[in-house]
């Protein structure tokens, strides 16, 4: 006869084992039909609306199902047995054997030490990085993901970059041809703006990532502006080219 | 019990190891999902010439590597080979440890170009959290470990983290005002969805979306004392939260996602123990 403890299958979740049987526990409001005792619902052993035993398949077999109200269960809160006379072999069910018992593992004071100064050390430099730390002390950065209050009448700003390719062609750079996101280009926006040589390494990620196409001899940073009005589109955009990259150097 | 030792209790309620077991096979087979799916963006990082990489501020103090090719490339195979036994709850601590570090490294890959995202936040401290503790059964609801019960708060502290501390940087960065500016209207502008981009024709909306979202931040520390049962309901609320965010600005935290299953009685999660006892009813079936 197998045990099926709870959580194995869905069907035993209200069941409680019981050894090898299962107790289902009475509706919250159930009266005893003897003595009119009202169930407190689940959580108040003692009171049983039915007894289940489990055959080797996993399957439950209904052994009893009125008048169990009075049933105890055996090791709970110190209740022995007086099993109802219907419930045939009740009382011989074994009680709940002790390796079902949960165990508590012990940890030593010094391991909860360590692990109470960590705890403390990593909240705290957590808390200075919100309060006062930039993106750049990541992992402690503050949690800034939109964060930024964009004003309702302030064109929301989209940036891309297109780039022309040594046989003239105007093409769209997306983020992945160059092997950074959007966010991250904006991000390094005002570094393109202060030296502009520096877009050269966009032109030489996008060799490294596309080598069957061909070379870009020029990007344009582009940005398309989606006018607001009180934080609503306006439906109106515009396209401005706010810095361009040449492979010749030129400007 | 004086208060500092009801607190210090209160970090090491003891919980049943299957947890772990469950949260390792969890978080380890997410590695492979986030390197090529969620956050398939990084390893692209690795064409990108190292003039374009900002060093983070902790590299000043601890020497670090520059992320040239190779060492993408390598970061990238040893996570996705090394994922795998230790999702198999083999080898622990050995796996545990290293995978956590090389994690973090990818972090440090993914975050020095620019962009910082702070979605992570709960999912590394888990991976950090996991290698503390020993050998863990799937399943086992016997054995309850107190260290099992710290690696599991702090992770729910991680979590709790993202949404509070990201409700004080609106308060640092956007102020008081942030509730009534057009900040989602912005991210529906560039990321939106057919689910949102009729809302940008009705901003009130989007505006008390936000009021909505602040307060939500703001009490989300709440679910770190409620009763387990209630966590449950609270975080299935959460997961919710992020579907629609994902709906609306194609925007979902993953790995923070898979850091709130702390808050789930996962040691009773058994789908190999369902399947099986499935199958196992099929064949009695079929020989009847």
């Amino acid at each position: 006869m197998a045990v099926v403890t709870r959580g194995t299958d869905r069907r035993h979740r209200d069941w409680e084992p019981f050894g090898t049987w299962f107790i289902r526990h009475a509706d919250r409001g159930a009266q005893c039909r003897t003595c009119g005792l009202t169930s407190r619902g689940r959580g108040s052993p003692g009171l049983a609306d039915a007894v289940y035993q489990v055959n080797a398949d996993g399957d439950l077999r209904v052994i009893c199902h009125v008048d169990l109200f009075h049933l105890r269960w055996l090791g709970c809160q110190g209740n022995s047995g007086t099993a109802n006379a219907t419930l045939l072999g009740m009382s011989e069910a074994p009680p709940p054997s002790a390796a079902d018992q949960p165990s508590v593992v012990r940890l030593a004071p010094a391991s909860k030490a360590w692990r109470i100064v960590i705890t403390v050390l990593v909240l705290s430099i957590t808390m200075y990085g919100t309060l006062w730390g930039t993106d750049s002390d990541f992992p402690f950065a503050p949690f800034r993901m939109f964060a930024n209050a964009d004003p309702v009448n302030k064109p929301v700003k989209s940036t891309r970059l297109e780039g022309i390719t040594e046989n003239g062609d105007r093409i769209v750079v997306r983020g992945a041809d160059v092997g950074m996101r959007r966010a991250e280009f904006e991000g390094q926006l005002p570094r393109f703006r202060k030296d502009r040589d520096l877009m050269a390494a966009l032109a030489r990620a996008y060799e490294r990532r596309n080598p069957n196409r061909p070379d870009l001899v020029q990007i344009d940073v582009v940005v398309r502006e989606f006018e607001l009005k009180e934080g609503k589109p306006t439906k109106e955009y515009h396209d401005r080219v706010v810095l361009t990259w040449k492979r010749d150097g030129t400007q | 019990m004086n208060p500092i030792e009801a607190i210090v209790n209160w970090f090491f309620r003891p919980i049943p190891l299957g947890r772990i077991a469950a949260l390792r096979t969890l978080a380890y087979l997410f590695i492979p999902v986030d390197l090529l799916v969620s956050a398939s963006w990084v390893v692209q990082h690795k064409d990108v010439p190292t003039e374009l990489y900002l060093p983070l501020n902790f590299t000043d103090v601890i020497p670090w590597p520059t992320p040239t090719h190779a060492v993408v490339v390598t970061v990238f195979a040893a996570l996705l080979i090394l994922c795998i036994p230790a999702a198999l709850n083999i080898a622990p601590r050995l796996l545990g440890w290293p995978l956590a570090i090389l994690y973090f490294e990818w972090m440090v890959i993914a975050m020095s170009y620019g962009k910082v995202d702070h979605d992570r936040f709960g999912y590394m401290i888990l991976l950090f959290v996991l290698p503390t503790i020993g050998k863990a059964k799937w399943g086992d609801t016997k054995t309850l470990s107190p260290a099992a019960g710290w690696a599991v708060v702090v992770t729910q502290i991680g979590v709790v983290c993202t949404y509070f501390l990201a409700a004080w940087a609106k308060l640092r960065f956007g102020g008081i005002d942030w509730v009534n500016s057009a900040t989602i209207t912005r991210a529906v502008v560039r990321r939106g969805t057919f689910f949102s981009e009729w809302m940008l024709d009705y901003p009130w909306m989007l505006r008390a979306s936000q009021y909505g979202i602040f307060a939500f931040e703001m009490l989300s520390p709440i679910v770190l004392f409620l009763k387990p049962r209630w966590q449950v309901f609270a975080v299935i609320g959460f997961y919710l939260f992020h579907v629609v965010v994902y709906a609306t600005i194609t925007i979902i935290f993953l790995p923070h996602l898979v850091a709130m299953a702390a808050f789930l009685p996962l040691e009773k999660v058994r789908p190999i123990v369902w399947l099986r006892s499935r199958f196992s009813r099929l064949r009695v079936a079929t020989a009847q």
